[in-house]
């Protein structure tokens, strides 16, 4: 009898004590945040180059993308912004379905197709997300960072790309791979100088960028203000935002 | 033997299962109202900053332990590495900072609305609420992570904000900036910050 109540105090306890004990409270903390692949202790042997493309980009943002996109959300109206946006994501569709494939999402694929025959119909050429605002279909976006991700690659070290930012060595060749399959590429390699080609995407994509940025509620600078040190800040905003995305 | 058991199981498991689903409609239910005050007080035009810094520090800074995010922004091993008076004079200090950050960007909450979705129990002394800041141009996704103190009140110790912790994401700066300096100058750079 003694055992049984024993046994039930223990029980008791350990379903409704859960009280804390202040030495060492905070240990109690660590796992759920040391587990976390973007913790801190990060191998970057660019790290010299990264904090000072870092500067460079966050020069770049505040002096010269900053007041252009100011006077592009003046003179374009917002729903002429939105359409192009959703045109651009409308022909991301071969990039998403074919990393929803190779990830085994066949739902998604399958909703991505439908998303884009809808959109690419209804959506006049995909300047209406009529998939989402009609029928209520939510994009699934997936890049090829994201499927070797879903296999077990790791990020690799971190690499900051002169405008477009913080990448990791993953993400930067999943990038290059899923150009591939982006109908935008394609567009420009049909011009015949090579030079001239890689520069009229590289446009295009930063236009994209700019545009996509006007949409924003919240500015570069609101975000970035309330960092102690920028660079680590944003190389772990990024790792922690990828790591969800491939998780999900 | 196997009888009482049976029993005690089956006495227990449902107080147990439902004090589980309490707390966590409990944390959802307040969220929401707070969510809606919070709102009304961002949107009513009769405020002036200072009154709206106000009314919400009235209405939503008590479900903040910022000591405690000030205490978890530091990892293991650098808190064991400081001395008592150190720790002390940095949470003090980042306290400070993570308060006035929060409170800073409210203002760009204006003409959003939030909508709470959902809570989700993670072990017993943890709910994570889950809501969205929706707007003409998305939603971006919060979860407000809460912990159970030992007087059973729940505090928020960190936001997910945009699948970014600010908890980890000041680890990471911190454990990153004290790779090149010492602590001394990690709280010199802090307070010219705060």
């Amino acid at each position: 009898m003694k055992i049984v109540f024993t046994f039930l105090l223990i029980f008791s306890l350990s379903l409704f004590g859960g009280d804390f004990v202040d030495n060492g409270f905070e240990d109690e903390f660590e796992k759920e945040l040391v587990s976390k692949p973007s913790a801190t202790e990060v191998f970057d042997p660019l790290v010299h180059y990264n904090r000072f493309m870092t500067d460079v980009n966050d020069m770049l943002m505040i002096n010269v993308v900053e007041p252009v996109t100011d006077g592009y959300r003046y003179v374009v109206p917002q729903v002429a912004r939105k359409s192009i946006y959703n045109l651009f994501e409308n022909l991301y569709y071969p990039v998403s379905v074919t990393n929803n494939l190779l990830q085994l999402k066949f739902n998604y694929s399958f909703t991505e197709t439908i998303r884009f025959l809808a959109n690419s119909t209804l959506g006049i050429l995909g300047l209406f997300d009529v998939a989402d605002e009609w029928f209520g279909i939510k994009p699934h976006k997936e890049d090829f960072g994201q499927t070797l991700g879903y296999y077990g690659v790791g990020s690799g070290f971190p690499i900051v790309m002169p405008f477009f930012g913080q990448y990791n060595i993953r993400d930067f060749f999943g990038n290059i791979t899923d150009n591939y399959f982006n109908p935008t590429y394609h567009a420009s390699l049909k011009i015949n100088d090579a030079m001239v080609s890689y520069t009229v995407y590289t446009i295009v994509r930063g236009y994209k960028e700019v545009n996509e940025y006007s949409l924003s509620d919240t500015s570069y600078e609101d975000i970035t203000k309330g960092s102690f040190d920028l660079y680590p800040f944003i190389r772990d905003a990024y790792e922690q935002n990828r790591n969800k995305l491939i998780e999900e | 033997m196997k009888i009482v058991f049976s029993f005690l199981f089956t006495i227990f498991l449902p107080i147990y299962l439902n004090a589980q689903s309490a707390d966590e409609k409990l944390l959802f239910d307040k969220m929401a109202v707070i969510s809606n005050n919070f709102y009304e007080i961002l949107n009513d035009d009769k405020n002036n900053a200072q009154m709206r810094r106000d009314k919400i520090i009235k209405e939503v800074i008590h479900l903040f332990d910022f000591k405690l995010m000030a205490r978890l922004s530091l990892d293991k091993n650098i808190r064991h590495s400081i001395s008592k008076e150190q720790y002390k004079e940095f949470t003090d200090v980042f306290e400070d900072y993570i308060k006035d950050f929060y409170l800073d960007r409210i203002d760009l909450l204006k003409g959003t609305s939030s909508n709470v979705k959902e809570s989700t129990k993670n072990n017993k002394n943890r709910i994570f609420v889950k809501a969205t800041v929706d707007s003409d141009t998305g939603s971006t996704l919060i979860v407000y992570k809460f912990y159970k103190n030992k007087e059973n009140k729940w505090f928020i110790y960190d936001l997910e904000i945009a699948n970014v912790s600010i908890l980890q994401s000041y680890r990471a700066q911190f454990s990153s900036y004290l790779s090149e300096h010492s602590f001394d100058e990690l709280l010199i750079k802090l307070k010219k910050q705060a």
